[in-house]
């Protein structure tokens, strides 16, 4: 009787664990995702020279491969380590699963970052002005 | 700017060398080459020209702006896709003094440097094949 309600007790803890951790992943996620959406925007339609609707659009379709691999991780890193049988493994569970999450998420971040430069980089120098300015000038323009 | 010519001088090896790789380089601006103190640059660039006389490098842009030596050599780094950043760089103000010593210990060495990297001007060549006993015959072949 005793064995089942102290049973009873860890899978109730780690139901609890499993819920608080997906629960607080997936509204980090969602939140970095909807700053770098936001924000990254700016750079993007300065990469593309001020073509919005291409900015708009990579910018989509970079938010959904930031999801898919994000809450897939997440949904995939639930399973492993230890199983929290009581409130005090369950708070570490949650902190160690949520610190993984976190600097996945801040990887992540910083690789978006690192793109959005290069690909504006890229597109700047496209455009770059000559590095030097001509000696001098033939008197009659000659190609 | 979507042009650029230049004028090398083609009786180094090792400028030769450097003007195919040029030619084979993917570009931002159009580049066409011009043997310095030939009879196609004192026709084209009177005033840049005189017979006899070679200069190490010039470039000469489509607005009839004239740029020498580690200007030149510049403006060639400005034109090409993977090496404008490099220009752009070099030719910052504290790194304009790197740039000019470099290009000047190139271009005063460009002789032995093609002597060492056993590089000859094509008319150099053409020269030594015109010289050059064509090899014989051995003979008909054996029945």
């Amino acid at each position: 009787m005793n064995t089942t309600l102290l049973q009873g007790a860890a899978v109730n803890a780690t139901i609890w664990a499993y819920i608080t951790y997906m629960i607080a992943s997936v509204a980090l996620t969602v939140w970095v995702a909807h700053t770098l959406h936001k924000n990254g925007r700016v750079f993007l339609v300065d990469s593309f020279l001020g073509n919005e609707v291409l900015a708009d659009s990579v910018n989509h379709l970079l938010v959904v491969g930031f999801y898919l691999i994000n809450v897939g991780f997440v949904s995939l890193a639930l399973k492993y380590g230890v199983k929290p049988r009581d409130t005090v493994e369950g708070i570490e569970f949650f902190s160690t699963k949520m610190g993984m999450v976190l600097l996945v998420l801040g990887a992540m971040h910083f690789m978006n970052l690192y793109v959005f430069a290069k690909m504006r980089r890229r597109a700047l120098l496209k455009h770059a002005p000559p590095p030097v300015k001509p000696e001098g000038y033939l008197a009659a323009k000659k190609v | 700017m979507n042009k650029l010519t230049v004028l090398y001088d083609a009786a180094c090896g090792f400028c030769v060398r450097c003007r195919w790789w040029l030619i084979n380089q993917p570009k931002y601006v159009e580049m066409d080459f011009c043997p310095s103190g030939s009879p196609e640059a004192l026709e084209r660039f009177p005033e840049l020209s005189s017979p006899g006389t070679v200069e190490e490098l010039l470039v000469v842009d489509d607005e009839g702006g004239v740029y020498r030596g580690t200007q030149a050599w510049l403006m060639c780094l400005w034109a090409l896709v993977e090496y404008r950043e490099y220009a752009d760089w070099l030719s910052q103000p504290a790194l304009m003094p790197l740039a000019r010593g470099a290009f000047a210990m190139v271009s005063s060495n460009r002789k032995n440097i093609s002597g060492w990297l056993g590089l000859e001007p094509e008319t150099q060549m053409l020269e030594e094949l015109r010289q050059a006993e064509p090899p014989r015959c051995a003979g008909p072949a054996a029945p």
